[in-house]
């Protein structure tokens, strides 16, 4: 025992380096991959038909070098078809920065649907015919604490036992607000008190989810998932300062389509640990008629049912209710001081008792929450 | 002062009446001898009585006995006999006479060892003198070194060769040496003692100085006189002091004047001077230091030899199969060292009397237990505690060996502070049993059992447990000389579970395993001193449980899915003869032809021809009933192999080996996982089969201490399993559509440097080795980089390695350990593009990059405790320091697109130093 004792120190370090080391993120370090030539120019076709609202979007792009800074090229001036089997072409319009669209469509789930594209260079692309899939109804969006953070998860089932597996997406939209509200702007050369349609204490941000979420119920005797985990949001942040909504939105895949995007993500999303699987190319469903060229994406049909749910901060169990922390700090500004200040400069308020002698400022990440990407208009479903 | 003198008078009353009722039992001597040679008075006294003479004639044959005797104590005699010489005698309770030159000997001494079945004598009244056991033991050396000893009856025909045979064995525990030389040095002959110690060496019939050398072990001779066929049983002493000249005087012959290529054997002893990290000698990690063995990471247990696969191996732990020889995700191999003999690796050249894998052959032997008596040895490493226990259960006839390991990595978990660790476990033990027993002197019975088993569960909601069991039974049967047979019956079964409950909707049990039973008879027969023949045949019998996976709990509606269980046999015959055409020239020719069947009950899809096979391309199933052959495999196997002698200490090999293999192992990721499962050969997996052909130099210099050799190869392999990207390999009812056949080739050269006495001991080695696969396939959509060859997952062409011993003294001891290798490929993306709201990555063609080289230094003392040979128990201390530099070797590189951007990561297992002491101990 007396050697158990004397060692643990050293077993300490030892176990701490090789178990983290395998399982967790410890003894990684970030890599830069050797400079790659790539010469191939890779085409993206992000589709889906939508029979819930009778719409169709798509979205083309084109593949970047990895160490690209920009963004990835858009193809703005396809031509871009629907094509309904032996049936109806319906041609999408483009917006010029590579989003294809079209509504008002009439979709007969019967039938089978492809897309048709030809490039402004004269390239032809057709993907594959998909069905048009019913998808059941999101049961409920939930949420459940832990330690530190809570946990999201969807619910949902089909009885028919056709669905079997899904893909789900979701927007998050999050109240928050700066640490100091400014009450006053600089207008016409003398602080000025803010009217309400204008405050920039308090902001919105919506973001979408950039994971590929994609759950089956195949291996389940019953067409039944439970408890999905969609996100987990850290406790402390700005997520859960203040209110925070999730918009679920769900979809029935094909067989094919859920193995595209199960390879995808295990690809892009899980690689790395000792026991992940090799990295492959992920094939869409999407073909040029340059037979060796390979194209990327997939173009799916089918129902979006959606779903959302509202936490807000007095809703989390006490121990997670904690505030944002931040420091900033409060200078005063005398009166005749504030012509250093241009025109749109906010303070948060006046001093001096009875009459004012300057005005309260801090730094504009600590009073304009905008600084931090929201807006401060509120979102029409915002209740 | 009284009661003293009490005492030595009591002894010496004792001792008298020890004498005396010792006279009283032979009869008294009468004769006349007139300058009698010692011989003839020698001859006089044994025709008298039933006193038999031991005695060198060299040191007598100047002696001349004048003596007159009537009715006279042999003691008495002698004693006037030998008066005025050098010589002394003795007599021990059997009527033996020992005459030796100088120094008085105990007459007890155990000198009728050789004679076996007789127990040596426990009196040591006629002692005046303490000796040790050490020098008992190299009294008994001496004394059997110069004896000579008639084999076969006497007769004058000399014309002619007779076969001598028998086992060669530690004088200490009894237990068989395996790999000992036996051999004359003219002419030269020479054999090697096989797996049970057993030796047959055929001589022209005469006198020779037999000449006995084995690993770890001092030498010996034996004079004898070969009159006709007859026994010689051979017990060598251990070397007491290994750290003075630890290695392998009968490696250094068999190197060069071997059949054998492409084969490395490595001792416990070497393997335990070897500094390696968490404290535990490790013979899967010792044989990676070895040339033309490489691993896909640190920290995984997978063996790729010469650009082989790593279920290509077989591995064998007492010719019982093992499927899985990792702990704890391979950072430690199932085999304890305190149990453990030596291993065999074979890279080429592989006799005939192996089969059912491509790449090599691991044999992996445990010892046997002490036959003389009870003993016991352990050791504690910060990871794990284990306990050996040995001893005799009939004295000299059987022995027994329970070794025991296990970690308590479960306690050091839970101290942890991550929260994330904290609420792991990861656990396992191994168990070892091997029972020898030796019915009579032509019939050995050995029986060994293993059980290894890991836990695991790592902060997720999934735990696994796996375990790998076998057992094997032996029976060797020694017809005569020239003939015996070994009878061996096995089993082996190597399973895993998986439970999971954190959702009790989803919560389920998953199992797997994979078994068999074999049997087979293996005959050595030695034909005459040019032939040495090898025969033999086996039957194997597996059973596969694929997966199955049913609810846990009431709520959880899992469905039951139980995937087919597969049956296959594959029976072997095999023949092989080492021919010795000159001293020169040897060959080895050999052939197995194997047969293999897939047996039902099945039911098996059959697929739409000229399209790839998919699940939509499923046209029927067709039901095969119990036993039924489904699909059936066969062909011959040629092995040979030649070796000619430059010099005596040069000569030059080549080999040739085809190999097939019935039973493969599934899996798409890089390194082995405890869940990766075992697919038998069927209609649509077709068997691997596998030629190697290899050439060889090899030179001994400066007395044979430095050995050099250069072995190239050129191997290629068909039907070897690969996947289509994202193949589902668990649970997949039909896993015939998510692999695609490939091919392999491989070539290399291994250089090696050893030098194996001296203070100064070890090896170096560098290879260049390349490792290729291609896809056969007519669709080009399943066609792996466009169906062009590319570098496999383990082609890491350049690899230098380096293991060196210092010995500062008897006690201390330095080891280093260097190794070098070009970094493994890996498939790098080379673009990024948006889908589904994120960066995506396009990857190239498959392992077209590699990861950073991989560098790491070792270091070990070993610290012994005193060399007294009489203590409670002698103790060990190893303080070892691996990765001593700190490197951050790579173990992976790879991407993630985290919050909407791509990162690249660099993962390292051994990121710093770890230092470890381990303590040994031994009883």
């Amino acid at each position: 025992m007396t050697m158990l004792t004397r060692y643990c120190f050293r077993l300490r370090s030892l176990f701490v380096c090789s178990l983290v080391g395998l399982f967790a993120t410890g003894c990684l370090e970030p890599y830069a991959p050797p400079a790659i030539e790539n010469t191939v120019d890779l085409f993206v076709v992000d589709g889906f038909l939508n029979q819930t609202d009778a719409s169709i979007s798509v979205r083309l792009s084109h593949a970047v070098a990895l160490d690209d800074g920009g963004k990835p090229p858009v193809e703005a001036q396809a031509v871009v078809q629907l094509e309904e089997k032996d049936g109806n072409t319906i041609l999408l319009y483009g917006d010029g920065t590579g989003n294809y669209t079209a509504a008002g469509l009439s979709i007969n789930p019967e039938h089978q649907y492809r897309l048709h594209i030809r490039t402004m260079l004269g390239k032809e692309y057709y993907s594959d015919y998909v069905d048009v899939n019913p998808t059941p109804d999101i049961d409920s969006v939930t949420w459940r604490p832990s330690a530190s953070s809570i946990t999201l998860y969807t619910n949902t089932h089909d009885d028919s036992g056709k669905s079997r597996y899904y893909l789900w997406r979701y927007t998050e939209t999050f109240q928050y607000r700066s640490p100091y509200e400014p009450g006053y702007r600089m207008t016409g050369g003398k602080p000025d008190y803010i009217a309400e349609v204008d405050r920039v204490g308090t902001c919105w941000t919506t973001k979408n989810s950039t994971s590929i979420l994609v759950g089956s119920s195949e291996r389940l005797s019953s067409d039944v998932i439970r408890d999905f985990p969609l996100t987990v949001i850290a406790a402390g942040g700005d997520k859960l300062s203040v209110r925070y909504s999730i918009l679920v939105e769900q979809r029935t895949l094909s067989k094919d389509a859920y193995t595209f995007w199960t390879e995808l993500q295990k690809t892009t999303e899980s690689l790395g640990g000792l026991f992940d699987p090799l990295p492959s190319q992920v094939v869409g469903n999407v073909h040029s008629n340059d037979l060796s060229e390979p194209v990327l994406g997939y173009f799916s049909a089918g129902q979006q049912k959606s779903e959302r749910l509202f936490i807000s901060f007095y809703e989390l169990p006490d121990y997670l209710q904690i505030y944002p922390r931040v420091t900033c700090q409060i200078d005063s500004i005398p009166l005749n001081r504030l012509q250093q200040y241009g025109e749109g400069t906010y303070f948060i308020s006046p001093y001096g008792v009875p009459s004012t002698i300057g005005y309260t400022i801090s730094s504009s990440f600590c009073m304009d929450c905008r600084v931090k990407g929201g807006v401060t208009k509120k979102p029409d479903f915002w209740k | 002062m009284n009661k003293l003198y009490r005492l030595l008078l009591c002894c010496f009353f004792l001792m008298s009446l020890g004498i005396a009722a010792q006279a009283q039992r032979r009869a008294l001597i009468n004769g006349e001898f007139k300058a009698t040679s010692f011989k003839d008075f020698v001859d006089a006294v044994e025709a008298q009585t039933d006193y038999h003479f031991y005695y060198n004639p060299k040191t007598t044959d100047s002696l001349k006995v004048t003596y007159s005797a009537q009715n006279q104590n042999i003691n008495v005699v002698l004693g006037q006999a030998l008066a005025g010489t050098q010589l002394h005698f003795a007599v021990d309770e059997q009527g033996n006479i020992f005459v030796t030159e100088g120094r008085d000997i105990m007459s007890d001494l155990p000198v009728d060892f050789f004679d076996t079945g007789v127990a040596p004598s426990n009196n040591t009244l006629v002692s005046g003198f303490d000796y040790t056991a050490y020098e008992k033991r190299e009294k008994q050396k001496k004394l059997a070194e110069s004896k000579l000893y008639a084999i076969g009856p006497k007769s004058s025909n000399l014309q002619g060769n007779a076969t001598m045979a028998g086992h060669v064995r530690d004088i200490t525990n009894g237990e068989p040496l395996v790999g000992a030389t036996v051999y004359i040095d003219k002419p030269l002959v020479g054999v090697i003692t096989d797996q049970f110690g057993y030796y047959s060496i055929s001589l022209p019939k005469g006198r020779h100085e037999l000449k006995i050398k084995s690993i770890g072990m001092k030498s010996t001779v034996r004079q004898i006189m070969l009159y006709a066929d007859g026994k010689l049983e051979i017990e060598l002493d251990q070397d007491v002091t290994p750290l003075k000249e630890v290695v392998v005087e009968s490696d250094k012959d068999v190197r060069v004047m071997g059949m054998q290529m492409g084969m490395e054997k490595l001792d416990i002893k070497t393997m335990k001077n070897m500094p390696l990290a968490l404290g535990e000698t490790d013979i899967m990690k010792v044989v990676l230091s070895l040339p033309g063995v490489q691993t896909v990471g640190e920290g995984t247990v997978g063996l790729n030899v010469r650009g082989g696969a790593t279920n290509q191996n077989l591995i064998l732990f007492n010719d019982a199969v093992v499927y899985n020889p990792s702990h704890l995700f391979g950072f430690f191999s199932t085999f304890n060292p305190d149990v453990l003999k030596n291993v065999e690796l074979y890279k080429s050249g592989i006799t005939a009397d192996y089969g059912g894998r491509l790449s090599s052959v691991l044999d992996v032997t445990s010892r046997e237990g002490n036959l003389k008596k009870f003993s016991g040895s352990g050791g504690i490493s910060p990871i794990t505690g284990r306990l050996t226990l040995e001893g005799p259960l009939i004295k000299e006839k059987t022995s027994f060996l329970l070794g025991a390991r296990s970690t308590y990595s479960d306690w050091i978990l839970r101290q942890l502070n991550t929260e994330r660790l904290k609420n792991s476990t990861a656990s396992f033990y191994d168990v070892n049993l091997n029972i020898s027993h030796k019915i009579n002197d032509k019939n050995n019975l050995y029986l060994s059992g293993y059980i290894s088993h890991d836990k695991f569960k790592l902060n997720t909601d999934t735990s696994y447990a796996y375990s790998d069991k076998n057992a094997s039974i032996k029976w060797k049967h020694i017809f005569n000389n020239k003939l015996y047979g070994v009878l061996t019956g096995g089993f082996s079964r190597y399973g895993y579970t998986m439970t999971s409950d954190l959702n009790p909707v989803q919560a389920f049990d998953m199992d797997f395993y994979v078994q068999q039973l074999n049997a087979k008879m293996d005959f050595s027969y030695f034909l005459n001193a040019k032939h040495t023949i090898n025969a033999g045949l086996s039957v194997v019998r597996y059973n596969l449980a694929p997966g199955n996976i049913q609810p846990k709990g009431d709520s959880s509606v899992q469905k039951t899915i139980r995937l087919q269980h597969e049956q296959g046999q594959e029976n072997a015959v095999y023949i092989g003869d080492n021919f010795e055409v000159s001293p020169k020239l040897s060959i080895y020719g050999g052939v197995r032809y194997s047969f293999y069947q897939y047996l039902g009950p099945r039911d098996v899809y059959q697929y739409a021809n000229g399209v790839p096979r998919s699940e939509a391309n499923i046209t029927d199933s067709v039901r095969y009933g119990g036993g039924k052959s489904i699909a059936s495999f066969s062909g011959a196997e040629p092995r040979f192999s030649i070796r000619y002698s430059l010099s005596q200490n040069a000569s030059v090999k080549v080999s040739y080996n085809r190999m097939r293999q019935y039973i493969q192992m599934l899996s798409n990721t890089t390194a082995i996982t405890p869940t990766d499962i075992w697919k038998l050969s069927d209609p649509y997996i077709r068997p691997q089969v596998g030629d190697q052909i290899s050439l060889g130099f090899y030179k001994n210099t400066r007395k044979h201490s430095l050995e050099i050799s250069l072995e190239a190869y050129y191997k290629t392999t068909k039907n070897a399993l690969d996947f289509k990207g994202g193949a589902v390999l668990l649970l997949n009812k039909h896993i015939e559509t998510d692999v695609v056949d490939s091919r392999g080739k491989a070539y290399g050269v291994e250089f090696m440097l050893k030098r194996s006495t001296g203070k100064l001991n070890g090896w170096f080695s560098y290879t260049y080795s390349r490792s290729f696969l291609q896809t056969v396939s007519p669709y080009a959509a399943e066609a792996v980089n466009k169906g062009d060859y590319y570098p496999s997952n383990y082609d890491k062409p350049h690899a230098v390695n380096f293991v060196g011993n210092y010995k500062f003294s008897r006690r201390f001891n330095f080891s280093l350990n260097m190794t070098y290798s070009t970094g493994r490929p890996i498939t790098l993306p080379l673009a990024k593009y948006e889908l589904g709201g994120s960066y995506r990555l396009y990857y190239s063609d498959r392992n077209q990059f590699r990861i950073p080289d991989y560098f790491r230094t070792d270091i070990s003392i070993n610290i012994e405790g005193n060399h007294k040979i009489r203590k409670l128990a002698h103790s060990s201390w190893t303080f070892a320091i691996y990765n001593l530099t700190g490197r951050a070797n790579a173990y992976s590189v790879f991407f993630r697109s985290e919050q909407g951007k791509v990162q690249g990561y660099k993962l390292s297992i051994f990121a710093q130093p770890i230092p470890t002491v381990t303590y040994n101990f031994k009883f």
